[in-house]
């Protein structure tokens, strides 16, 4: 029961975090004409916020798999 | 000097129209004042710093050999997610303050934009004719080294200013400014003397 509050916790985080980065580029693209180096470090953002929630996924994923082994 | 001329006294902009937001259909952008990059290098260290944190932690756990449950290990690795996603979007928004404070000078006016946070930003603008004084101050080793450093724009009205720091070659700045500055007096004296009413003889 305790895991699943947490595992809530985590969906609503990641609603939160979705939500304020959304809005973020949308600021940093406001500009008609962004600069090439917005273009990137919202590409590195964007990318490593995607593998640290796929890499906490598949690590969660795993041990829930091990534990129903 | 006509404003081809004085857009070739300037450095190269991308783009000249449509570059802002409220940019007028006959303005065009004459020079625009952005940060140093060391503002990128600062932001980075400091998200470099904090996201080693927990790296640290766990290495330190490890070294004392403490193995946790599945349970325990569930939730630390959420914690570590989430605070490694807040921690990237801290990076990113402190970043795109520093990248979306901008002095624009189009050929009829100055804009100051100033991005304080996330949720939070201000805008200003004054004519051209209204710049007094331009002001550029370069501190320390690192500023004299890689030229960045303090430009304050002084306008007309009383104690109002335009300020930014960590600007790009302060100097140079301060000269373009000057000759925007000779563009527009000489501007106004040949539109005073088209204006100038002929004596009734």
């Amino acid at each position: 029961m305790s895991i699943l509050i947490v595992y809530l916790i985590f969906a609503a985080v990641l609603i939160v975090f979705t939500l304020l980065a959304w809005y973020s580029v949308h600021r940093v693209f406001s500009v008609p004409h962004p600069y090439h180096e917005a273009r990137f470090v919202t590409g590195v953002f964007v990318l490593l916020s995607t593998v640290v929630v796929v890499w906490a996924v598949y690590l969660l994923l795993e041990i829930e798999w091990a534990l129903l082994l | 000097m006509s404003l081809e001329e004085l857009k070739k006294d300037l450095p190269y902009v991308r783009s000249r129209r449509n570059a802002f937001v409220n940019q007028r259909d006959d303005e065009e952008v004459l020079l625009i004042i952005r940060k140093h990059w060391i503002v990128d290098l600062i932001v980075l260290s400091k998200f470099l710093f904090f996201a080693g944190i927990p790296f640290a932690l766990i290495m330190w756990l490890e070294s004392r050999l403490v193995i946790f449950e599945a349970a325990t290990g569930q939730v630390f690795i959420l914690i570590f997610a989430m605070y490694m996603l807040f921690m990237l979007l801290y990076a990113y928004v402190n970043w795109m303050k520093e990248n979306l404070d901008l002095i624009i000078f189009t050929n009829q006016r100055v804009v100051d934009i100033n991005q304080n946070t996330l949720f939070n930003r201000e805008n200003a603008e004054t004519d051209l004719s209204e710049i007094q004084d331009a002001r550029a101050q370069v501190t320390g080793i690192l500023g004299s080294l890689l030229q960045y450093g303090k430009l304050t724009i002084q306008t007309a009205a009383e104690q109002s200013f335009f300020y930014m720091k960590y600007v790009e070659h302060p100097e140079k700045t301060v000269s373009w400014l000057l000759t925007i500055r000779e563009w527009v007096i000489e501007q106004e004296r040949k539109r005073t003397v088209h204006q100038k009413p002929k004596p009734n003889l």
